[in-house]
């Protein structure tokens, strides 16, 4: 499972549309297209700079009021396809020993 | 199996027994028929994938559509072979409203970037039981080729002669316990996505350089139309019902409102 401490954005390949308030994408390199609600859209645009996952999680349950944990325990998945789909990308830290 | 390939603004496309077709920038076509290819049949791929690869090609929005006129503005009608594009298209013909197109239609947008059907040829591929349901008998009609039961009505003096705004499509599903129907509001992303899927010859896109800018294209016209989902028994019995209540629908007019 994702790490509260990855940092996670956007990848830059995929491109993106905004359709009446909701992302859409194409992904050249996968051959394929994807649709994000409205709950994915909010995720998406809070990816435009790399972010730590667990201050992704801790924003969206302040502004939605919603308990930490259900706001994790929803995000992980989405997260875990988005990256699996090269839509989102993992930015490489630096490593401490 | 047809064979398919482009690159750098040429397509090929083989079909067995008919023949080869080489489009250039959407500019030219040439056809190597095969010797035993029937005429007819050779002229049905031209008709089709070859327009659609030159839509491809020329960056036109083709969609995989069956559009008429009624007051002025534009209903689309667009979903999976066999899904009744046509039969609606058709029912629709009634009082003063006119044809659009017949599966192929290509949409423009004007200089302030409203978007506009394009009309397209002047008739409609139809079964002997729809024909029979609107009141045309099919002894004078051109038959289709290759599907015995369908028929060409021209429809010359009722057609579209110019670009009409384009104001909403409607993606067609089949329920039996729908009657006549019920439409249902696509969101944003959905109806991006449906414009993309029933895009007309979607696989003959190229993929390494037609597909960037179909999908700019797609998700402007999203923007800009109603896309609607369509729930209907699609049984001739309720024709009637689901094409009134497609024309006096007015969901953009309800959104400004």
């Amino acid at each position: 499972m994702i790490s509260a401490d990855a940092l996670i954005a956007q990848d830059n390949e995929p491109v993106a549309a905004t359709v009446d308030g909701e992302i859409v994408m194409l992904s050249v390199a996968a051959g394929a297209y994807f649709g994000l609600n409205g709950t994915g859209t909010e995720i998406w645009n809070r990816l435009r700079e790399p972010r730590r996952f667990g201050d992704l999680c801790e924003e969206l349950s302040r502004e939605f009021d919603i308990d930490i944990e259900t706001i994790t325990r929803d995000v992980v998945p989405f997260v875990e396809v988005m990256l699996e789909r090269r839509l989102l990308r993992l930015v490489q830290t630096q490593s401490t020993p | 199996m047809q064979l398919f390939s482009s690159r750098d603004g040429e397509a090929l496309i083989s079909i067995p027994s008919v023949g080869r077709y080489r489009i250039r920038n959407g500019r030219s076509v040439i056809v190597e028929p095969d010797p035993r290819a029937d005429p007819a049949l050779m002229r049905l791929f031209i008709l089709g994938s070859v327009m659609g690869i030159m839509f491809h090609q020329r960056g036109l929005l083709a969609l995989h559509a069956s559009a008429v006129e009624s007051g002025g503005e534009v209903l689309a009608f667009v979903g999976d072979q066999g899904q009744g594009k046509s039969t609606l298209a058709a029912q629709c013909l009634a009082g003063a409203n006119r044809l659009v197109a017949d599966d192929i239609l290509v949409v423009s947008f004007d200089a302030d970037g409203r978007p506009l059907a394009q009309p397209g040829m002047p008739g409609l591929k139809l079964w002997r039981d729809t024909l029979e349901h609107l009141g045309h008998g099919t002894d004078r009609l051109e038959q289709c080729w290759a599907r015995a039961e369908k028929f060409r009505l021209g429809v010359e003096e009722r057609v579209a002669d110019r670009p009409l705004p384009l104001d909403r499509v409607y993606v067609l599903a089949d329920d039996p316990r729908a009657d006549a129907g019920r439409i249902a509001p696509m969101n944003g992303a959905a109806a991006a996505m449906a414009l993309i899927e029933h895009t007309y010859r979607m696989e003959l896109l190229d993929p390494q350089t037609e597909r960037a800018n179909h999908f700019a294209v797609a998700t402007r016209l999203a923007g800009r139309i109603a896309v609607q989902r369509l729930t209907r028994n699609r049984h001739l019995a309720h024709l009637p019902d689901t094409a009134a209540m497609v024309l006096a629908d007015a969901p953009r007019r309800e959104l400004a409102r």
